[in-house]
């Protein structure tokens, strides 16, 4: 019925430690799929490898246990069509925010006007249109991050990756971005997978929640979260749903079994 | 004077932003100023009573060294001087920067390139370099060319190994955001690589240009005697003092003026490398 944007399938990473303790397994056995337009968020303890497991969906970290598909091709290297926000902005600051994002279309052989209409597009989405000659250190690093989320969204992207893109914010902020964040993802449409240590963050944003437990990474639970994106602040708050669904998602990344809930 | 000119160079949105504190901050600036011009005032005239003392051979006195730097550009000899060291030390250290810049790339961005490398940068480093000026007038003769040469070989080293490094520095942020852009491995270090090297790049070439004014009066004292390091040699051969003096004040002189100018052109062309510098990167 759906049709899966992203397949996981028996995923496993270590990392080699420096000290000869032998390898880390950092990821264990990771099964998950990702429907076209879906919305999935990653939680879990730092270290439970979450932000491991995006980077080897948007090919920046090697596969060599089990096998990720994007839009049913394998990804070895980084796969076509993908956006990928930084947790650091990871701006240019010799390019102005236009040439900031410009840079996802440099490898792309358009046009220079259909280019600049791409770019222009884009600023306009994320609110950016009245800085588009200012140079990223003259931003706030909300602003900042709007310039990532633009770069991301200029390659139309089928799948948007996005690893803790608010987690330096500070709380109004990353709550208006939030936000946002929502609207912008529902106008494009695209797949999202987005990583946070944030519950009410991954609540508020997600179709489902993907509860992750730590040494070795795995996958404790997947919740779907009740109500259509984009959700108001105001529903969030009111809806008493919302509360028991964050308590016991930090039950399961504190590890308390479902049963004892 | 000095403390007019200070007050304008504030900006005028800093002055608004730090109306309240701005007496107290132009009051230090005024005293740093005061007590820098009273020491050099106490030492022109300690030095002016002690060189009258003096047999005018060992010491010459500010005056005289005036005087001696007024007859120098009354008879052209400085703007000659001037203008053949300048020209030594551009062509030198415009070839110093084109090489050191390829090459400490090359070496930024392949592990290969620079193990090949490296023993020979080293060596270079540790070398005095001082001690290749016979050779390099073997190799080129007693003029212009050998006399870039050795501002070249002078420069070029501290070029290569700060560029290398910059490279290597680029953070891996940066590179990420190229692989996930499908970056070219051209448009890498067009768009990436290189810029992020810049601030290296500028202290390899604050470096390099100091070592080049070295090279620069070396060559014109050791290689062929003309230009500013000719003057220096003529007038010392003939103890005159004064004129040495003037000599040595001008050679300061090209030294401050290429410094401000390499400072002038970080300025201007590349204003993030000031304004990052204390987050480093946005």
């Amino acid at each position: 019925m759906d049709t899966i944007a992203i397949r996981v399938e028996g995923v496993s990473r270590q990392f080699d430690q420096t000290d000869g303790q032998g390898p880390l397994l950092v990821l264990d056995g990771i099964d998950l799929s990702v429907s076209q337009g879906e919305f999935v968020s990653l939680v879990g303890a730092s270290g439970c490898g979450k932000t491991t497991l995006l980077k080897m969906m948007g090919g920046l970290v090697g596969c060599e246990d089990g096998t990720i598909t994007i839009n049913g091709r394998g990804v070895h290297g980084v796969p076509d069509n993908i956006g990928f926000v930084f947790q650091e902005p990871g701006l240019l600051p010799w390019r102005s925010v236009t040439g900031n994002v410009e840079l996802a279309l440099q490898h792309k052989r358009l046009p220079g006007a259909k280019k600049q209409e791409i770019v222009r597009r884009y600023l306009e989405v994320t609110g950016l249109t009245d800085f588009a000659g200012f140079p990223p250190y003259r931003l706030s690093g909300g602003m900042q991050q709007r310039v990532g989320l633009a770069r991301a969204l200029a390659v139309d992207p089928s799948v948007l990756l996005m690893d803790e893109p608010f987690g330096a914010l500070d709380a109004l902020t990353r709550a208006a971005l939030q936000v946002e964040l929502g609207r912008i993802v529902e106008s494009v449409g695209s797949t999202v997978v987005f990583v946070t240590h944030d519950v009410d963050e991954a609540i508020f944003l997600s179709d489902k929640v993907v509860v992750m437990g730590t040494r070795p990474g795995r996958i404790r639970a997947i919740v779907e979260v009740p109500g259509k994106r984009p959700r108001t602040r105001e529903e969030f708050a009111s809806n008493g749903a919302y509360l028991e669904l964050r308590n016991r998602i930090l039950r399961l990344i504190e590890g308390v079994p479902e049963a004892a809930a | 004077m000095s403390n007019q000119t200070a007050t304008v160079t504030v900006p005028m949105a800093q002055q608004a932003v730090r109306g309240r504190r701005r007496p107290s901050r132009l009051r230090r600036l005024g005293r740093t100023l005061g007590i820098q011009v009273v020491s050099v005032a106490v030492f022109l005239t300690l030095w002016q009573w002690v060189g009258g003392q003096m047999n005018p051979i060992l010491l010459a006195t500010p005056t005289a060294v005036m005087a001696a730097f007024i007859d120098l550009v009354a008879t052209n000899q400085l703007q000659a001087a001037f203008v053949m060291a300048m020209a030594d030390l551009t062509v030198g250290f415009a070839l110093a920067i084109i090489v050191g810049i390829v090459v400490g790339v090359a070496m930024g961005r392949s592990r290969t390139i620079e193990q090949v490398l490296n023993p020979y940068i080293n060596f270079m480093q540790a070398t005095p370099l001082v001690a290749l000026v016979p050779l390099i007038v073997v190799w080129f003769g007693i003029g212009y060319e050998a006399r870039v040469a050795v501002v070249f070989v002078l420069a070029v080293w501290s070029i290569i190994i700060n560029t290398s490094t910059g490279v290597k520095a680029t953070p891996k942020i940066l590179m990420e955001v190229a692989q996930t852009y499908h970056l070219s491995t051209f448009d890498q270090l067009r768009a990436i690589s290189l810029p992020s090297a810049v601030p290296f790049i500028f202290s390899g070439l604050r470096i390099g240009l100091g070592k080049a004014l070295i090279g620069m009066v070396i060559a014109e004292m050791e290689v062929s005697v003309v230009g500013l390091g000719g003057l220096l040699n003529d007038y010392g051969m003939e103890f005159k003092t004064a004129y040495l003096l003037a000599g040595i004040a001008t050679a300061s002189m090209v030294g401050v003026l290429t410094a401000v100018g390499l400072e002038f052109i970080q300025a201007r062309f590349f204003p993030w490398v000031h304004a990052t510098s204390s987050r480093h990167q946005a």
